[in-house]
């Protein structure tokens, strides 16, 4: 569009009534990864875990005797 | 002030937290939470009958994670406390890497989630057994109990003695003699296991305002309670092989080890008064105390072990 120019600054001017993106330090970035994974993994355990348990519940059967 | 001042980094734009996983798992108690599986292991092996494998681990990992939902519920409340006392103060919370918040959250999910999946995996009464260990010991314990007499940890430890009975129930859906048995031996262990503690920590208590046994009744009357609680905790200890569910070998180790443990009590008893004086044998009564509870039931799982795997 020819008047693209125009339309920079309109976005620009309306970026400026909202607050600016918060950047997190380095030290703060990774240890918000760290958790992120640690949830990640923990999470996907969990679905495992219920696999498992959906299985064993409906193919073996809930008792049975000795270990 | 314009809205990109308010937000700055430098005008104290709020913080991302810097707390690693392993700071949420000390929110857990990880040294409760292994004695927690330990019993509640035991609790399920002298259950009649058994689950398939994988639902007894599930079930073994659920009590374990709501033991732990139910640290991380106490690390909250008690995070003022905490703060002030040595043994406590490097918990997550009061030397700032978890935030209060953070860990409430942390504690309320877990115990859903734990309480859920033993409901699912195992059956409903268990899951509703874990969930009143987590509210007794969150809500009973920990906001109620502890700030407020020194009878505190004997109502208290009622939380901790529950797990066998939880892993049990587990298995048959219900109780029995045989599963409060086990909660017994550590219910009227509990005792004379803190006041051990509290012995060697009055001051750190004192300052913290917890009304413990020596903060409140005095050294004397602690080490009487002490020796009179472990005086009981011995016969009971015996229970299992007395009723028929543990061996010979049992009944002479927990002959013995209730034996050691009154020996030890009679040490804290009879010590010299002065805060130097009760420090080695109450230390080794605490010490020694856990040793007895860890033997007894490291018995009794690998009896009923054996006996399983023998057919």
């Amino acid at each position: 569009m020819t008047n693209g120019g125009n339309e920079n600054d309109e976005l620009s001017d309306r970026g400026s009534e909202f607050p600016p993106v918060y950047h997190p330090t380095p030290e703060e970035a990774r240890a918000r990864r760290r958790r992120n994974i640690a949830i990640a993994l923990a999470i996907g355990a969990f679905t495992l875990l219920f696999y498992a348990i959906t299985v064993a519940k409906l193919g073996v059967g809930v008792i049975k005797k000795g270990l | 002030m314009s809205l990109a001042e308010q937000h700055s980094r430098v005008a104290g734009a709020p913080e991302l937290s810097l707390a690693d996983p392993g700071d949420y798992f000390s929110l857990l108690k990880p040294r409760v939470m292994s004695l927690v599986i330990f019993t509640a292991l035991t609790g399920m092996l002298i259950a009649p009958g058994a689950l398939h494998p994988i639902l007894a681990g599930s079930s073994i990992l659920a009590i374990a994670v709501g033991a732990g939902a139910s640290g991380a519920l106490n690390m909250w409340y008690d995070a003022d406390i905490d703060a002030v006392m040595s043994r406590t103060r490097a918990r997550p919370i009061p030397a700032g890497r978890v935030g209060a918040d953070a860990a409430l959250a942390f504690g309320l999910v877990l115990s859903v989630l734990s309480v859920l999946t033993l409901g699912v995996v195992a059956n409903w009464f268990a899951g509703a057994f874990l969930a009143f260990t987590i509210f007794f010991y969150a809500v009973i314990y920990t906001m109620w109990l502890k700030r407020w007499t020194p009878q505190n940890i004997v109502i208290g430890g009622a939380a901790g003695a529950f797990p066998p009975m939880i892993g049990y129930a587990a298995v048959t859906g219900g109780v029995s003699l045989e599963s409060v048995v086990l909660f017994a031996i550590i219910f009227i262990w509990t005792p004379p296991h803190f006041w051990a503690l509290a012995l060697l920590k009055s001051e750190d208590y004192e300052r913290a305002g917890v009304p413990m046994m020596p903060n409140v009744k005095g050294e004397k009357r602690t080490r009487l309670e002490v020796l009179l609680y472990s005086l009981v905790l011995a016969p009971v200890g015996v229970l299992p092989w007395i009723l028929g569910f543990a061996s010979p070998v049992y009944g002479a180790v927990a002959i013995a080890g209730g034996s050691a443990m009154i020996v030890l009590a009679l040490r804290v008893w009879r010590a010299p008064y002065g805060s130097e004086a009760i420090t080695p044998p109450a230390r080794q009564l605490f010490f020694i105390s856990i040793l007895y509870l860890f033997v007894l039931f490291a018995v009794l799982t690998g009896e009923q072990t054996v006996q399983r795997l023998g057919g």
